[in-house]
């Protein structure tokens, strides 16, 4: 059922923020965007998913809101490299939930940070990907899922 | 073996013909060396001869010298005495072979002579010898008696030996060189063997040297050739192809495609089982290796186990660029390698089947999709194209609002209700659309999506996180749309072929209000009579036309659900059967547009409405008490309030009205509403002046 799949996803980013000192992570009403003009904030951490659906799934947060999660974590240095890693270590745990959660049909690959949007080219064509805000503090971030074939159109 | 021993069987003759050379010069050698030794011998006794011969002559005189000087005579006749035996035996022994004294008196045996002319002088020699045996053998006879004179007998010897001497010395020294010319023969004759035998083995050396290193070099190209062709065929050929051991070690060599096919370069003496583990997992893995052991069990029958094979047709996830990985569908193909019956290596053949499976998958998919299609196809070929067009599109704008409601950021609880009331009536008008046009794919899923959310708003503790089977359900919708909407494409190219391009009429574009009259009608058991006027009239741009049709849909909905009686309660109020629905389009002079709906039903029942009110607890009982008609009729529009106990398709939901309402307000329009308990209901609608453009054709 797509929706618990997408809900063991929704489920990684909340086990994140949980572990922050800042507990109060709050999840949007979900909605979709078009692949054509893909969701960004400043930073984005994506996963490839393959197997039984294929696609990706990606953690995309504005600057100010990583510094802020990084000095809430104890790390004062806020650094654009220390900003890729907190990225990087959340589309992780988003992806260690799902192989925990899905088992071998899923093949995940390792978290990808970059800046701004990903490329067209992970995007499956023809779908949307649904968009999860994420609300911490004052800020927005997002995750978006994206996933061709058996995910969306069961 | 046997083969490969061929190959050498040339180099092996020749080395044998080469060693026997060699033997035979040696063994000639030998033989011949022995036979030189032999004829030395003989040389020296046949040299004794003439020194015996002289000896012997020397003897007599000093026998007869001693004599006469009356000399002792023992040495001179022992010296005779051994001298005659000596030269008579070794001559015997040069004529017929036998035996003889050497130089250190050792035994000798010689051989008869056969050269010829050492036999001539041989002959020759006997017959002078033989008297002269006689004479001296008389002479020593007559020495042995005391007291015979031997002096006669001694002067025949010595005459005889006068006569003779010269002649017996010189055959014997005849004797001397012709053995000595046989040795001399002998040992060219030898030298010249052993030039032939070696110059012989010589050259057959030379012809293994040159045949074997021809042949060396003849195998080391052919080997190369093979070498070429085998890297020839493993650049070359498509599969993936190595030999597998039996400790799961991937041979030496494999072809180019396989690094391609698996996805890594590393491969020559890698284990397999690591790599399958990286590629299909590790449970997967085993059942694999598995199979594998089973193959190298000799005893199992290859064809039998064949069948088994996990990996005939495996998807397996190859890492790319980036860390992503990519899906291919393998197949592995395993053959046992047999040498000389034993079982050492499976070979392996491994292809890219993912076109293959993608292709049947595609197949099977759009075999799925033409089923569907023909399900959609019957259930929208009823709607006019155009008509069906045109729904599509305010579809997808229902779909556009649906989501820019669900992605307005809110926070709280209230913004979240707040969220749910407008998607709700967004979902309730998609609904009687869909209903309108009886369109009842559309609207079986409006009605599941309108009782998700119905089931969200009763829930008490809203996060966002409940809105994802909403979001879920959209997406699937608008897929579902999409997929009409091409077949709707189609659909309408037909139409168009069949009717020569004329557009649909403009009653059809509202016809679909009558058949929801109809339905909802038939569904609520009560009959009505629908009549229209100015619909037809008036030419409305789209959206003006979509927004009069969606408030129509509404009014006639509530006025069947609400205001129209039973067929029997109507007669008991002295009315026809038959309800009446007036539906009135008209444009006034600013232009604008004036909707009037008028049902002849019972008009609202106000105190049906302030219980409703009381039970819903929203308000205070005191204030419910208070209120005038007016207010108690402007509940309609509250969302969530339906007078109808029990829900169902047509009303309950306590939407309807809201909806309505809030499509008036959004286009800047107004309401009014009057009615008459028993007699009649009527909605008015007063909307600003349409845009010119974009007018409907």
């Amino acid at each position: 059922m797509a929706e618990q799949r997408l809900q063991v996803f929704i489920e990684g980013v909340m086990h994140y923020f949980r572990h922050t000192s800042d507990k109060d992570v709050k999840v949007g009403t979900p909605y979709l965007v078009e692949n054509d003009a893909p969701l960004s904030f400043d930073v984005t951490g994506i996963i490839g998913i393959t197997g039984a659906c294929q696609g990706c799934v990606y953690f995309t947060a504005p600057r100010i809101m990583l510094r802020h999660l990084l000095l809430s974590l104890g790390e004062p240095d806020t650094s654009a490299d220390n900003m890729f890693d907190l990225v990087g270590e959340v589309a992780n745990t988003i992806s260690g939930n799902a192989r925990r959660e899905f088992g071998k049909d899923f093949m995940i690959s390792v978290p990808l940070v970059l800046e701004g949007a990903p490329e067209q080219v992970r995007l499956p064509k023809g779908v949307r990907s649904f968009v999860i805000p994420v609300y911490w503090k004052a800020y927005s971030a997002a995750m978006v899922i994206c996933l061709a074939g058996g995910g969306q159109a069961g | 073996m046997g083969h490969s021993m061929g190959k050498y069987r040339g180099i092996l003759a020749s080395i044998a013909l080469f060693l026997l050379l060699d033997a035979s010069v040696l063994m000639l050698n030998f033989f011949m060396s022995y036979q030189i030794a032999d004829d030395a011998v003989g040389v020296n006794l046949a040299g004794r001869q003439r020194m015996l011969s002289q000896r012997m002559v020397k003897s007599l005189f000093e026998l007869e010298h001693n004599l006469d000087v009356g000399a002792a005579i023992d040495a001179p006749r022992t010296e005779l005495a051994q001298t005659v035996t000596l030269f008579d035996q070794t001559l015997t022994a040069f004529s017929q072979g036998g035996a003889s004294t050497g130089a250190s008196d050792e035994e000798v045996i010689l051989q008869a002579v056969n050269a010829e002319a050492a036999q001539v002088a041989l002959d020759e020699a006997l017959i002078v010898w033989h008297p002269y045996r006689v004479r001296i053998e008389a002479v020593l006879a007559g020495l042995e008696r005391e007291t015979f004179d031997v002096r006669p007998a001694l002067a025949t010897a010595i005459a005889y030996a006068r006569e003779n001497n010269v002649a017996l010395l010189t055959l014997m020294n005849d004797l001397t060189v012709e053995l000595e010319q046989v040795a001399a023969s002998k040992a060219t004759r030898l030298r010249l063997i052993q030039t032939i035998g070696i110059s012989l083995a010589l050259i057959n050396f030379l012809i293994i040297l040159f045949h074997f290193l021809r042949q060396l070099r003849d195998s080391d190209r052919k080997i190369e050739a093979a070498r070429q062709e085998t890297t020839e065929i493993l650049d070359t050929v498509q599969e993936g192809l190595f030999l597998l051991d039996r400790d799961l070690v991937i041979g030496n060599q494999h072809s180019k495609h396989l690094a391609e096919i698996l996805g890594r370069t590393e491969l020559a003496g890698q284990r397999f089982d690591a790599i399958l583990t990286s590629l299909i997992g590790e449970a997967d893995q085993d059942t694999a290796t598995k199979f594998i052991g089973l193959l190298f069990e000799g005893r199992i029958k290859e064809k039998l186990v064949g069948d088994l094979n996990p990996l005939s047709e495996i998807r397996v996830f190859l890492p790319r660029e980036k860390g992503v990985t990519e899906s291919r569908y393998l197949s592995f193909n395993f053959s046992r390698v047999k040498v000389e019956g034993d079982l050492h290596h499976l070979l392996v053949t491994v292809r890219d089947i993912t076109d293959r499976i993608r292709l049947a998958q595609e197949l099977e998919a759009s075999k799925a999709r033409g089923e569907e299609q023909l399900g959609m196809l019957t259930g929208i070929l009823h709607v006019n194209p155009a008509l069906l067009e045109s729904f599509i599109t305010g579809t997808f704008e229902t779909f556009n609002n649906v989501n820019q409601l669900l992605e307005q950021p809110a926070k709280d609880t209230r913004g979240l209700r707040a969220k749910i009331d407008n998607l709700f009536i967004e979902v309730h008008r998609f609904k009687g659309e869909a209903a309108a046009l009886n369109l009842e794919i559309f609207e079986r899923e409006a009605q599941a999506f309108e009782q998700e959310v119905a089931g969200l708003r009763q829930q008490d503790n809203l996060v966002g996180n409940d809105f994802l089977k909403l979001t879920v359900r959209l997406d699937r919708l608008i897929g579902y749309t999409h997929s009409i909407q091409q077949l709707a494409g189609k659909l309408a190219t037909f139409g168009k072929v069949a009717s020569h391009g004329s557009v649909p009429a403009l009653p059809e574009s509202w016809r679909h209000l009558e058949d929801l009259a109809r339905k909802v009608a038939s569904r609520q058991g009560k009959e009505v009579m629908l009549v229209t006027s100015g619909l037809i009239e008036h030419e409305l741009p789209d959206d003006s036309r979509r927004l009069v049709s969606d408030l129509c849909i509404q009014f006639i909905r509530n006025a069947i659900a609400h205001g129209i009686e039973t067929p029997d309660a109507r007669l008991e109020s002295q009315k026809s059967e038959k309800g009446r629905i007036d539906i009135r389009l008209v444009r006034l002079s600013d232009g604008k547009l004036e909707l009037t709906v008028t049902d002849d039903g019972q008009g609202f029942d106000l105190d049906a409405i302030r219980e409703r009110a009381l039970a819903s607890e929203r308000w205070h009982p005191q204030e419910v008490e208070g209120w005038d008609s007016k207010r108690l009729t402007s509940l309609i529009f509250e969302p969530g309030f339906s007078t109808k106990i029990e829900a169902d398709e047509d009303a309950g939901q306590g939407v309807g009205m809201d909806v309505v309402m809030r499509q008036v307000q959004s286009s800047r329009g107004r309401i009014r509403l009057s009615s008459r308990r028993g007699r009649y209901c009527r909605f008015e609608v007063t909307l600003p002046a349409p845009v010119a453009s974009r007018v409907a054709a």
